[in-house]
């Protein structure tokens, strides 16, 4: 029950998971063009054009189409950008193996699978057998909610840019409290600060948080707690039927949470860098 | 004091625009003025289940552009003096319904009826967004499955922030759970989700259950509102929903599997 599903496991394509990936709303931004200004602007643009369906949105990077590595300094600059155009990088997907070790190093973000188009080609494939009529029904209907997030950035002439250092952004204290039900399609961010939740969270719906999450209600959605990287963040819950659960990137589906554990009052906290699940009120 | 109802539910054929009518009548039973507005433009259906199709000459749309005056668009219903019609346009779309106009042609209506029902149309884009917008109430259709339940979940999480009075702060629409086609047959055999299931999942009490029944598609063929139908166990439902809605309180019926005597069997319930 401890073996947490560290996203690096998943790497390799064929893992078993790939195809569920991205089912839960993690937007991917695939990047074509060292060009930051225009990745800003284009984001930016993104973001204004469809704000409750993308303000701090947790975004998957996709550097596979790069021509070339980004320098260190280029890699924090592109992560301020993206905060700025009001995305929350929160993993990266799709390295090329070569470089999968230095990119993870130089964004200081887990490696993760997971990509929209890949998936559905997938499905697509000779092989249905592990997708039944309603999943790939909610992937369609997925890779439509991702459309608008995952956007294809314009060729555009580069010009290097003076790189801004990112602020680390430390949380700030405090708690949002949420008292009325979370319902399927509504995102809540607690931006640097808990997030404490005392009504029912449904499916569908997401939580994310920079520091902790407390809920109080059933917990059928899904819960991002440390979104920023904070690796002490916890998850606290009474009624525990997530879709997903996650602590600094590091993440659990539904599927690969033991039985016992759903519906039970728990705690899910990282212990070496491996999601934990415990159940509350046994020590 | 009038009281602006939406219908909605996010998904298409549970029973939107059947509701409607028989909550309308059954606010003008109980001697309210009533009028009932098909916010589904382009669909236009409300019309053929009150029994009025053949009356309609003005729209909605046209009230909006102005093209005749909202008494003109009005259809009186021939069953209750106190119960009139807003009918949908056919020839145009939902894009056809601007904010403003919704707003102008609701608050008119406000001076003349106590309820005003607003018969949304399916999905959560333009229409039914402007049939909640303005709305006090809201009753939401569910039937019992999973794809509905998580669509009605979806809808009540916008009626709670993208309505006027969630926007302005101004307190918040309270919410009823009408759950319809429901067969307690189909619940102890286990393939139909019971009330209890529904309930929990969205973490509302439901204020009726309408059962499955074939008097609901003889009724909406006549153009008779089911709830006019005092014989059929849909009707009295729906009776016992408006009757909740006011305030009343009654016992729950038609929810639970009846043992069926030799003359039930023999010539079907209904």
């Amino acid at each position: 029950m401890n073996e947490g599903n560290t996203v690096t496991r998943h790497s390799s394509p064929a893992a078993p998971c790939e195809l569920r990936q991205g089912r839960y709303g993690l937007f991917t931004v695939r990047l074509n063009l060292l060009d930051l200004g225009a990745i800003q602007a284009h984001l930016s643009d993104q973001v204004a054009s469809a704000p409750g369906l993308l303000e701090n949105a947790p975004v998957v990077l996709d550097p596979s189409a790069l021509p070339e590595l980004p320098a260190a300094d280029q890699a924090e600059d592109l992560l301020a950008r993206l905060r700025a155009a009001g995305l929350q990088p929160l993993a990266l997907a799709h390295a090329p193996d070569a470089d999968r070790d230095y990119l993870a190093q130089l964004f200081r973000l887990p490696l993760v699978a997971a990509e929209p188009h890949r998936r559905l080609a997938k499905v697509e494939d000779p092989e249905p057998a592990q997708t039944d009529a309603e999943s790939v029904a909610a992937d369609a209907a997925d890779a439509m909610s991702v459309e608008p997030a995952a956007p294809v950035l314009e060729p555009e002439h580069s010009a290097p840019l003076p790189a801004a250092a990112a602020p680390a952004v430390a949380p700030i204290g405090g708690s949002l409290y949420v008292n009325s039900p979370v319902r399927s399609g509504q995102q809540v961010y607690a931006k640097g600060r808990d997030l404490v939740v005392t009504a029912a969270v449904s499916a569908g719906a997401e939580l994310i948080a920079d520091g902790c999450i407390h809920v109080y209600g059933r917990l059928a959605g899904k819960a991002l707690a440390g979104a920023r990287g904070d690796e002490k963040a916890r998850i606290y819950c009474l009624n525990f039927q997530p879709e997903l659960v996650s602590i600094a990137g590091q993440y659990r589906l539904i599927e690969s949470i033991p039985a016992e554990m759903r519906g039970q009052a728990v705690e899910v906290l990282l212990d070496n860098e491996r999601l934990d699940i415990r159940a509350l009120g046994t020590r | 004091m009038s009281e602006v109802i939406v219908v909605t539910s996010g998904k298409g054929g549970v029973g939107k625009t059947t509701s409607s009518a028989s909550i309308a009548c059954g606010f003008a039973r109980r001697g309210k003025k009533v009028v009932v507005v098909d916010f589904d433009i382009g669909l236009r259906n409300l019309d053929l289940i009150m029994g009025c199709e053949r009356r309609v000459v003005y729209d909605f749309v046209n009230v909006i552009n102005n093209d005749c005056s909202l008494k003109q668009a009005l259809i009186k219903d021939k069953r209750f003096d106190n119960l009139s019609v807003l009918a949908a346009s056919q020839t145009r779309d939902k894009d056809a319904l601007t904010q403003e106009g919704v707003e102008r042609v609701l608050n008119g209506l406000r001076e003349d009826f106590d309820i005003i029902i607003c018969d949304s149309p399916a999905g959560i884009e333009r229409g039914a967004h402007l049939a909640m917008y303005y709305a006090d109430r809201a009753v939401v259709v569910v039937n019992p499955e999973v794809s509905s339940v998580r669509d009605s979940d979806r809808v009540l999480g916008l009626l709670a922030s993208k309505t006027s009075k969630a926007e302005q702060g101004s307190g918040s629409i309270s919410e009823h759970l009408l759950l319809t086609r429901y067969s307690p047959e189909r619940v102890a055999s286990g393939d139909m989700m019971s009330v209890a299931d529904v309930e929990e999942i969205l973490g509302l009490k439901v204020i009726g259950v309408i059962p499955e029944s074939q008097s609901v598609l003889a009724a909406s063929n006549a153009g008779v509102p089911v709830i006019l139908d005092e014989a059929s166990e849909a009707g009295m439902a729906y009776d016992d929903a408006v009757a909740r809605m006011c305030g009343d309180e009654r016992p729950m019926r038609f929810t639970e599997l009846k043992k069926k005597g030799l003359l039930n069997r023999l010539f079907g319930g209904g």
